[in-house]
C-alpha cells in the first residue's frame, strides 16, 4: 500500500505540468502513469482514487449548471439596473449568438444570453450556462464590432470552459451534486430542501464572489482569451480586436480601480500572450461594403452609449 | 504462431472499430434543440425536440450529428453540445431509474441543483429572477442572426466545428 502511495505521489507530481497544460485530472494522471512506469494495477488504483476526488465538478449537468447560472445571474442584476434601450440589447445578443454559434459549445441548457448594464464602470459577468452582462462603461470602450465580438468571445469563452463552476468549492460539490443522486429524483423534504438550498446558496456565493471579487486565475483568463480569438476567427472577425480592446482598457482602467482592474490580470500579460498566438497567422479581410455595414450598424445601436 | 498474430491483429482492429464508433443512441441534454436539414445553424429546421428525448445516430461531422427519432418520422442534424451519451431520465419519479443513476450511465433530470431549490431561493429578495427570466425569453430567431451574418459578410455557420 505504501508503494502505491509513493507511486501515486510521484504520478501527481508528473500529472501537474499536464494539468497545466489545459488536460483535465482524469487524463492527466493517466499521462503521468504511462510515463512514470507505474504498474497496471497500481495506475488503476490512483485513477479511481483520481476519480473519487475529480468527480464533482464534472458531475454537475447542465441542467445544474442552468439552475446555479440563473442564480448567479440574479445575484448580480440585484442591485445593478440594466440598460433600457432596446437597439442596444437587440444588436448585442445578435452578435452574441452569431458568436456563440460558432463557439466550442455552442448550445448549453438554457442558451446564451446578453444584457447590458446600466454602469459607468468597466466590467463584464459570465454566469454559468451563458447569461452574460456587460457594462455600458465597457461597451464604451469599444469603437467598432469587432472590438464588442471580443469582449462578447471572451465572456463566451468562461461559459464554453465552464470556468465558472471550477469555483465552486469542492466540498459543496460532494455534498449536492453526488451526495444526493438517488433521492433526489424525488420531490425533498423540508429538511432536505433546507440544507439543499443552503448548499446552492453557497455555490452559487462562491461563483459570484470569484466573479465581483477576486477573479479568475490568470491562466483561466489567458484560456478565455484563447478561445475568443478563435471564436473571432471563426466568424471571420480580425482576432487582434480583442487585443486592440484591451489597449483601450489599459489607458481607461484606474490602477486600484473596483471592477474589471481588480479581477482581471494586467493587460499587459494578456496582450502579449495574444500577440504570441497571432504571430505568423494572416487575419480575415473584410471587403470595404462588409465592413462599412459592420460599423453602420454598431454605430445605430452602440454608438451613443 | 504466425496465425494466432494475424487473430490477434484482426481482433484489435475490430474493437478499435466499435471504439471509435459512436453510440448507437443519445439524448438531448439541454432544454430545448433543433433538427435541421444540413450541419450548420444556417441549416433549415426541420423539427425541435426537448431535454431527454432519444435519438438514433447515423453519422458525426466536424461537430454536427446526424439523427432520427423514432416515432416523429424526424431526419436530420444536431449540434453536438446538445447531446449526451448518456440516457437522460426525467424524474418522473420511477425508482429503477434512481437505482440507473449511480451506474453513471445515467443523467437523472431533476438531480441536485432544481428547480425546486430554484423556488425555494426566490423567497430570498436579494436576488433579481425577474430580469434573468426577461433575458431568457429574448427570442433571437435564426432568421435575423442569418441577415446579420450575411450583411456582416460573416462566416458564421462554423457550428462548433473543433
Amino acid at each position: 500500500m505504501k508503494a502505491v502511495k509513493r507511486a501515486a505521489l510521484a504520478v501527481l507530481a508528473v500529472a501537474l505540468p499536464f494539468m497545466a497544460a489545459g488536460l483535465d485530472f482524469g487524463s492527466a494522471l493517466k499521462e503521468a502513469a504511462g510515463k512514470a512506469g507505474v504498474k497496471a494495477s497500481d495506475a488503476q488504483a490512483i485513477e479511481q482514487a483520481a476519480q473519487a476526488v475529480a468527480k464533482s465538478a464534472e458531475d454537475i449537468t447542465p441542467e445544474q449548471e442552468y439552475y446555479l447560472g440563473r442564480a448567479v445571474a440574479a445575484k448580480l442584476l440585484s442591485g445593478r439596473k440594466s440598460y433600457e434601450n432596446q437597439a442596444a440589447a437587440k444588436y448585442i445578443n445578435l452578435l452574441g449568438r452569431a458568436l456563440s454559434n460558432c463557439c466550442e459549445r455552442p448550445e448549453t441548457f438554457g442558451g446564451y444570453h446578453f444584457l447590458i448594464l446600466d454602469s459607468d464602470e468597466i466590467n463584464a459577468f459570465a454566469a454559468p450556462g451563458g447569461l452574460i452582462l456587460v457594462t455600458r462603461g465597457l461597451l464604451r470602450c469599444a469603437s467598432s464590432e469587432e472590438a464588442v465580438a471580443a469582449i462578447l468571445a471572451h465572456e463566451i469563452g468562461h461559459v464554453a470552459r465552464q470556468h465558472g463552476l471550477k469555483a465552486i468549492k469542492k466540498d459543496r460539490l460532494t455534498k449536492a451534486v453526488i451526495g444526493v443522486g438517488t433521492a433526489a429524483a424525488q420531490v425533498l423534504g423540508p429538511e432536505e430542501l433546507k440544507e439543499q438550498t443552503a448548499t446552492f446558496k453557497d455555490s452559487v456565493g462562491d461563483i459570484t464572489s470569484t466573479l465581483v471579487n477576486s477573479g479568475y486565475s490568470r491562466d483561466l483568463e489567458l484560456e478565455a482569451d484563447k478561445a475568443a480569438l478563435e471564436n473571432l476567427r471563426a466568424l471571420g472577425y480580425d482576432p487582434a480586436a480583442l487585443a486592440d480592446m484591451l489597449r483601450v482598457m489599459q489607458k481607461k482602467l484606474k490602477p486600484g480601480g473596483l471592477d474589471f482592474a481588480k479581477t482581471h490580470p494586467d493587460p499587459k500579460v494578456r496582450i502579449s500572450a495574444i500577440e504570441k498566438q497571432l504571430k505568423g497567422k494572416a487575419p480575415p479581410q473584410a471587403k470595404p461594403e462588409a465592413a462599412a455595414a459592420r460599423q453602420a450598424r454598431f454605430k445605430a445601436a452602440l454608438g451613443s452609449i | 504462431m504466425r496465425r494466432i498474430g494475424l487473430l490477434c491483429a484482426a481482433l484489435l482492429a475490430l474493437s478499435a472499430a466499435a471504439a471509435a464508433e459512436q453510440p448507437k443512441s443519445m439524448s438531448v441534454n439541454v432544454k430545448e434543440t433543433q433538427v435541421r436539414a444540413t450541419p450548420g445553424y444556417l441549416g433549415k429546421v426541420l423539427g425541435t425536440l426537448a431535454y431527454g428525448d432519444r435519438v438514433q445516430v447515423a453519422q458525426t461531422q466536424q461537430g454536427w450529428v446526424k439523427v432520427s427519432v423514432a416515432g416523429k418520422g424526424l431526419a436530420g442534424w444536431i449540434n453536438e453540445s446538445a447531446l449526451t451519451a448518456k440516457k437522460v431520465v426525467l424524474s418522473s419519479g420511477s425508482s429503477s431509474a434512481s437505482q440507473e443513476a449511480s451506474s453513471g450511465e445515467v443523467a437523472l433530470a431533476g438531480k441536485g441543483f432544481n428547480s425546486q431549490i430554484e423556488s425555494e431561493n426566490r423567497k430570498d429578495d436579494s436576488f433579481d429572477y425577474a430580469t434573468v427570466d426577461r433575458m431568457e425569453r429574448a427570442v433571437v430567431a435564426p432568421e435575423a442572426v442569418a441577415a446579420f451574418l450575411k450583411d456582416g459578410a460573416l462566416a458564421g455557420d462554423a457550428g462548433g466545428g473543433k
